[in-house]
């Protein structure tokens, strides 16, 4: 099977990152080979210190990679300004945590809405975005309440609706379940499911094998290098996202 | 602007989760906002504020420009006329000079302060009566046969009860009547700075009102003591108003009769009406800065202070601004966001500290300082107004500006994965730094202040314990004058005979005398010779018998005034021992003649200890002693020594004087020792003022240092269980935290101590005999400074040692 894909929504060619601390060295990523096409679900797994977080955060513009080139959406972002990824993290990525982050001090409306107001949308469509959003995930009847009013299940509901209020290209989960118990784990999850079925992109970090089955495609990371990449899925399911069966 | 709203409206919902925070931060903000913002209120009172009146960018004020760029601001009224002809085709001009009235109200009088005025004052003004009218020109003139009277404001409140029926009626000033014919507008208190007359009248009636004011005949010399204003006629400025007024100038100055000024009178300057007069500006506006300066210092302290508390609060929001920035925020909108806050709290500081203004002014307009002269009591009005509030608006924005942006810079890029993944509990090296930077900064800062409060305190323990030559304790003085009252020099002198007599007999009462000049309220002059050489300008002074005893001032030789020196005795003089030594160098004064003209010849009958009584750091200066009883004066000064509290005989000396002519009124009244406490007034204010801005200062800069020390102690909870684990006692950790702190304090000391021997210099003229770089003082402050910042080191690092190395470690 060959695959002629539609341009890749992330391609990394060789990322590396090393992390200087006093005089110690340490190689987070190492020649990093990776892309991902648009509408896949993709787990990144492994064990801790082997790369994940710090994979994810490359992926997400929060770090940059000390070599190697990251494409996202097929444009370099090596050369872009702090201001130009701030945009592209606000208008392009959707991020969920294991820690759910929600601000404390702003309500679950509020929440939902703060990426929204980075963009300078107006009030009206925010409201718009926001309930659908809320309404996405199973929410609105908790709008006003603050975080601390919420069971864990709920934040990270929350969260997940924080992520794809603007209608990001791609979702970023970083353990998303870490926090929760089994049952909101499997509802979290679920939720994840029906968003890659609608076509969303998800990058997954996960160290639980069981929540990495959910996605069609998993990358091992062991001491910063992709070990094994495998498939979960069918090439009807591959064609469904745009790959080409040769 | 939507999500400006929204920062403004999360910032007050976190504010209001944590009332202590708000309360600290508002409390710190509104003792340095409202120091700053009081030392405005007067500068402002000082030099911003208009007067009350038309067009007030308008009416200028007058003065002299004399020799070698000198400026006078008196004039008098024979000169007056003569400008006032010369400035008639470009200028309105008026006059007001201020006097002391005696008002007859339910029989007794009461002393108030008015002014005389020109017919032209009150349209030159421009302003409307709150009830009847204004006199005019036509009512100042020396024919008008019932005098008129404007009333203030205030006076007409408190002493008529705002009864509109005053108007048309006849009132009794200075044993004369008067008709008042109208009330002066609420605000208008006239145009000196710090007096408020109560009455207006026509400066001609003074022959009726105040004899002892008229101006002396032509050629026998010249009374300045007025203030000439000049309002320009449409379309003319400022510079033509003063060119026509230099032509009479120097028309004055080339005089052949005693107002020449033999060149010495250069021209007339104008400068807008109201405020500090231009003569004194210059020195008015060095005090200010003084002030200002130390205000300035102590809100640099306040606003690190919240500088601190923000990079802490920061810290702990390092989660929450990781998530901003997760979700797409730039670092120019989380600077936007953390600037919100730290402005929304210093506007809150601000308004408390506006309102903490409005307090420390309305206490210090209601502290009465003893009026010297014609003055009864000096009152600025100091309330707020638009400007007022704009600076205290500008001082808080601007401080929180300053004072926000570092932190809002140092907090707007964490280390994002980091914060996202442990929660943000690390603690910032390079906040802690800069927090340390603050707190430095904040210590040194208020060592200075510390420094400066020590020199005044020092000043002011030095100026109080000056051999002054007089015991001002148990002294009382209270100042009647019977020019106006119709005495000739015969009636006159039989009166204040009476009256020291009766004084004399009173119970309590130990001696008793007069003088024309309260010592340090007051200098005269006149020319002296002695055998045909001119000793220039003598000080002197006229008293009366039992003047030295009732002063205490010591007799060396000879003796003192006595029944013998009465009108018509031969001439005598009593000199202090400087003169005796500067006029008779190795002869006895005793039995010498002093000449005050080649003509009059006095004869020194004794000689007294020298006094303080021009400046108090002058040195020891010849002086001579005229007795009254040669010389009428209708005003006269009654120096009562009593044995106990000196205002307890006031009623009883009122009620002599009463007996003997119950419309005379007695100003100036008070005890001596607080009239001579004017004369140490720079170094209490200093004392108070630096003080105060000491104090709060060193409290704040220990509630900094123990904000830092108690945060980096959370900051290492870990690190100190760790410790005491490994075998660390509580000594050890104690010892551990006091030396960093110990690092900071000593720095805040090292910098303090430098910026105190540079800026203290500026201080020299106002220290009385005290170094700007007094040793003790440099040790003292220090060492305060030092001993109220560990012992704030001391409470958190206290808690350090407390800790449960076990239940640390195990919770991380």
């Amino acid at each position: 099977m060959t695959e002629t894909a539609a341009s890749p929504l992330i391609s990394l060619d060789g990322v590396s990152k090393v992390f200087y601390t006093e005089e110690v060295e340490t190689h987070a990523l190492n020649n990093v080979h990776l892309q991902v096409m648009p509408g896949e679900y993709v787990a990144i797994a492994g064990p801790s210190g082997g790369g994940k977080t710090t994979l994810l955060s490359i992926l997400g513009l929060l770090d940059s990679p000390t070599s190697g080139t990251y494409l996202l959406d097929g444009k370099p972002v090596s050369g872009l300004t702090a201001t130009d990824r701030a945009r592209i993290r606000n208008r392009e990525i959707g991020f969920i945590f294991q820690a759910f982050n929600l601000i404390g001090d702003l309500t679950v409306y509020e929440n939902v809405e703060l990426p929204l107001t980075y963009r300078g949308m107006s009030a009206g469509e925010r409201r718009t975005r926001v309930m659908e959003a809320l309404e996405r995930v199973g929410m609105t009847h908790r709008v006003n309440h603050y975080p601390s009013q919420l069971s864990g299940g709920q934040q990270q509901r929350v969260a997940v609706a924080r992520a794809i209020g603007g209608k990001p290209l791609i979702l970023l989960a970083d353990e998303p379940t870490g926090n929760l118990d089994s049952t909101n784990g499997e509802a979290v999850m679920g939720l994840l499911q029906e968003l890659h079925r609608d076509g969303a992109t998800i990058c997954m970090v996960t160290h639980d094998p069981r929540y990495a089955e959910h996605a069609e495609r998993s990358i091992h990371l062991f001491d910063g290098q992709v070990v094994r990449d495998e498939r979960s899925e069918g090439a009807a399911e591959l064609v469904r996202h745009g790959f080409e069966v040769v | 602007m939507d999500t400006l709203w929204m920062d403004v409206r999360l910032t007050l919902r976190t504010l209001l989760k944590s009332p202590l925070f708000l309360l600290v931060t508002t409390a710190t903000l509104a003792l340095g906002i409202g120091a700053t913002t009081t030392v405005f209120s007067v500068a402002n009172a000082a030099f911003l504020r208009p007067l009350p009146v038309r067009d007030a960018g308008r009416l200028l004020a007058a003065s002299e420009v004399t020799g070698r760029g000198g400026m006078a601001s008196d004039f008098s009224y024979p000169d007056y006329l003569q400008y006032a002809a010369a400035a008639a085709p470009v200028a309105d001009v008026a006059v007001s000079g201020l006097q002391p009235f005696g008002l007859k109200l339910e029989g007794a009088p009461v002393s108030v302060t008015g002014a005389f005025v020109s017919g032209s004052f009150f349209p030159l003004m421009g302003i409307t009566p709150a009830a009847g009218r204004f006199f005019g020109p036509a009512e100042d003139g020396p024919a008008v046969a019932q005098v008129p009277a404007v009333l203030s404001y205030d006076a007409w409140r408190t002493r008529f009860a705002g009864d509109a029926a005053v108007v048309g009626r006849t009132i009794v000033v200075n044993g004369r009547s008067v008709t008042v014919t109208g009330v002066a507008p609420k605000g208008f208190t006239g145009v000196f700075l710090g007096v408020a007359p109560e009455i207006w009248v026509p400066i001609q009636s003074r022959p009726t009102l105040a004899p002892g004011m008229v101006d002396p005949a032509p050629g026998k010399g010249r009374r300045s003591w007025l203030q000439m204003l000049a309002r320009p006629h449409a379309g003319v400025d400022a510079d033509r108003v003063a060119a026509a007024l230099s032509v009479a100038a120097r028309r004055l100055d080339r005089g052949a009769d005693e107002t020449q000024r033999n060149g010495a009178l250069g021209g007339v300057r104008l400068d807008r009406a109201g405020g500090v007069p231009a003569v004194a500006r210059g020195i008015a506006l060095g005090v200010m800065g003084l002030l200002g300066a130390a205000a300035g210092l102590l809100l640099a302290i306040a606003a690190a202070n919240i500088a601190g508390m923000m990079l802490a609060r920061a810290a702990g929001r390092r989660r929450e601004i990781a998530i901003r920035l997760a979700m797409g925020a730039r670092g120019g909108r989380i600077v936007r966001q953390l600037l919100t806050e730290t402005l929304l709290l210093f506007l809150v500081g601000g308004a408390a500290g506006v309102a903490l203004a409005v307090w420390l002014t309305s206490l210090v307009m209601r502290i009465t300082l003893p009026g010297g002269g014609p003055i009864d009591r000096v009152f600025v009005d100091l309330s707020p107004d638009l400007r007022v509030l704009g600076f205290a608006l500008a001082v808080s924005v601007g401080a929180g500006v300053a004072f926000g942006l570092l932190p809002a810079l140092a907090a707007r890029r964490p280390e994002v994965v980091d914060a996202l993944k442990d929660g943000g509990n690390a603690a910032g090296s390079r906040r802690t730094r800069m927090r340390s930077a603050f707190v430095v900064g904040q210590l040194a800062v208020s060592l200075l202040l510390l420094l400066s409060a020590g020199l005044f305190q020092r000043a002011l323990h030095r100026a109080v314990r000056t051999d002054l030559g007089f015991d001002p304790r148990g002294v009382l003085v209270a100042t009647f004058d019977l020019g106006p009252y119709g005495y000739d020099g015969a009636r006159g002198a039989g009166l204040q005979r009476q009256l020291l007599e009766r004084v004399r007999g009173l119970p309590g009462v130990t001696a008793a005398g007069y003088a024309r000049v309260v010592p340090l309220m007051g200098r005269m002059t006149t020319d002296g010779f002695v055998r045909g050489r001119s000793l220039g300008q003598v000080d002197f002074n006229r008293v009366s018998d039992g003047y030295f005893a009732a002063m205490r001032i010591g007799l060396v030789r000879g003796r003192a005034f006595d029944a013998r020196d009465r009108e018509g005795a031969p001439r005598v003089m009593v000199v202090n021992e400087s003169a005796a030594r500067a006029w008779w160098p190795g002869e006895a004064a005793v039995g010498q003649t002093f000449n005050e003209d080649p003509k009059t010849g006095y004869q020194v009958v004794g000689v007294v200890r020298d006094t303080r009584f021009h400046e108090l750091d002058e040195p020891s200066l010849p002086q001579a002693f005229f007795p009254t009883a040669q010389a009428y004066q209708p005003e006269a000064t009654l120096h009562v020594r009593t044995q106990g509290d000196p205002e307890a005989i006031l009623p009883a000396v009122r009620r002599e004087l009463a007996a003997l002519n119950p419309n005379v009124p007695l100003v100036g009244v008070g005890p001596l020792s607080r009239q001579v406490g004017l004369a140490f007034l720079p170094q209490r204010l200093g004392a108070i003022v630096a003080g105060s801005f000491g104090i709060v200062g060193l409290l704040l800069a220990a509630i900094g240092l123990y904000g830092l020390v108690g945060y980096v102690v959370a900051q290492r909870t870990r690190e100190m269980g760790l410790r005491m684990a490994l075998g660390a006692t509580s000594g050890n950790v104690l010892r551990l935290v006091l030396r960093e702190a110990g690092v900071l304090v000593a720095l805040g000391v090292v910098l303090g101590s430098a910026a105190g021997l540079g800026a203290t210099r500026v201080l020299a003229s106002l220290l009385f005999g005290v170094s700007a770089t007094d040793a003790g003082t440099f040790l003292i402050g220090p060492a305060v400074l030092a001993t109220v910042a560990l012992l704030a080191s001391y409470l958190p690092a206290r808690r350090a040692t407390k800790l449960d190395p076990m239940l640390v470690l195990r919770t991380g």
